[in-house]
């Protein structure tokens, strides 16, 4: 073993200039979208901060309104109700401030039930918006906009006020 | 005499103002004449086809803007947040958006009810104009507010 090896393994390994670089505002949605789209809750999430405050207002009825635990639970509940979850993201723009703007696809074949509707295996895709705040490396606020009727549609849910009922069934 | 071009922000606040007072020409006019239209929400399912709201400004755009502002004779808009991009001329817009429903809106029909919410525009400025206008809001949550529950 040479002296380097033998310092490099006692002080730990040395970091590249890229990995001593933090991750830009950008570079972090893209982060936190792509973990969602490989199902990777635990990296998406961990990119989250702590306290961040987290408005995805078409769950809000669905989910605890806690802006906290709210988020967290609905990013949870996609990844695990859609095993085949995929996310395109169309585009991310930085509109400083450490602000980002993403417009993105979600698909996926539901398998479990999903914010109030029950599991028909049905396809989803949903055209969605987001505003990410990123400071220090972390998204610190996050709100999402997309309608909650083309969501349901497609999972075949026919009333609003009544999740659970859905297509074929008669009252 | 050289006019000045007005930055996207300018371009896309005054979009908003002419909104407010019901001046659809005005709107069409601070876009280009090709401007891409999409209100991605918007989506009617008839027995053959699905009519969607993506196309143009000078025609699916004007053509929505003018039936909202006859649904809701009140229609008002508030403007939250108005953010461009770094690059690209990308402007986004938070802004909530309601009104009283004075007559059927899509298959929503009209029992007085109001409504409030939050929109997300995102505008494609070019040369002092909006050249596309992409919105993302929570349709469903309008008709819970106007009495409408049934998802067509």
């Amino acid at each position: 073993m040479s002296a380097a090896d033998l310092l490099r393994r006692l002080f730990g390994r040395r970091t590249t200039p890229e990995e001593q670089m933090p991750m830009t505002a950008t570079e972090v949605v893209h982060h936190f979208f792509r973990a969602l789209g490989e199902r990777d809750a635990a990296t998406a999430l961990g990119l989250l901060a702590a306290d961040a405050e987290i408005e995805v207002l078409p769950a809000a009825g669905q989910v605890s309104m806690d802006p906290v635990s709210a988020g967290r639970r609905f990013f949870d509940a996609t990844v695990g109700a859609f095993p085949d979850l995929s996310v395109t993201v169309h585009r991310v723009a930085d509109l400083g401030g450490g602000v980002v703007l993403a417009e993105l696809t979600l698909e996926g074949t539901q398998a479990q039930d999903y914010l109030g509707a029950i599991n028909q295996e049905k396809h989803l895709d949903l055209r969605q918006g987001w505003l990410l705040t990123v400071h220090g490396g972390v998204i610190t606020g996050v709100k999402g906009f997309w309608d909650e009727n083309q969501l349901f549609r497609r999972l075949a849910v026919k009333r609003l006020d009544h999740l659970a009922i859905v297509e074929g069934a008669h009252a | 005499m050289t006019l000045a071009v007005r930055a996207p922000a300018q371009t896309v606040e005054a979009f908003f103002d002419a909104y407010r007072r019901h001046e659809v020409d005005e709107m069409v006019d601070l876009c280009t004449p090709n401007a891409d239209f999409s209100y991605v929400p918007v989506e009617i399912w008839g027995r053959q086809r699905v009519v969607r709201g993506d196309g143009k400004v000078a025609t699916i755009g004007k053509t929505l803007w003018t039936g909202l502002i006859t649904s809701f004779p009140d229609l008002w808009n508030t403007v939250s947040s108005v953010r461009t991009g770094e690059e690209g001329g990308v402007v986004a817009v938070e802004v909530t958006i309601g009104g009283t429903q004075a007559s059927a809106w899509a298959n929503i029909s009209a029992r007085g009810g109001s409504f409030a919410e939050p929109h997300l525009f995102v505008f494609r400025c070019h040369d002092g104009l909006i050249d596309g206008i992409t919105a993302y809001w929570n349709n469903a949550s309008i008709s819970r507010q106007l009495g409408h529950l049934e998802i067509d």
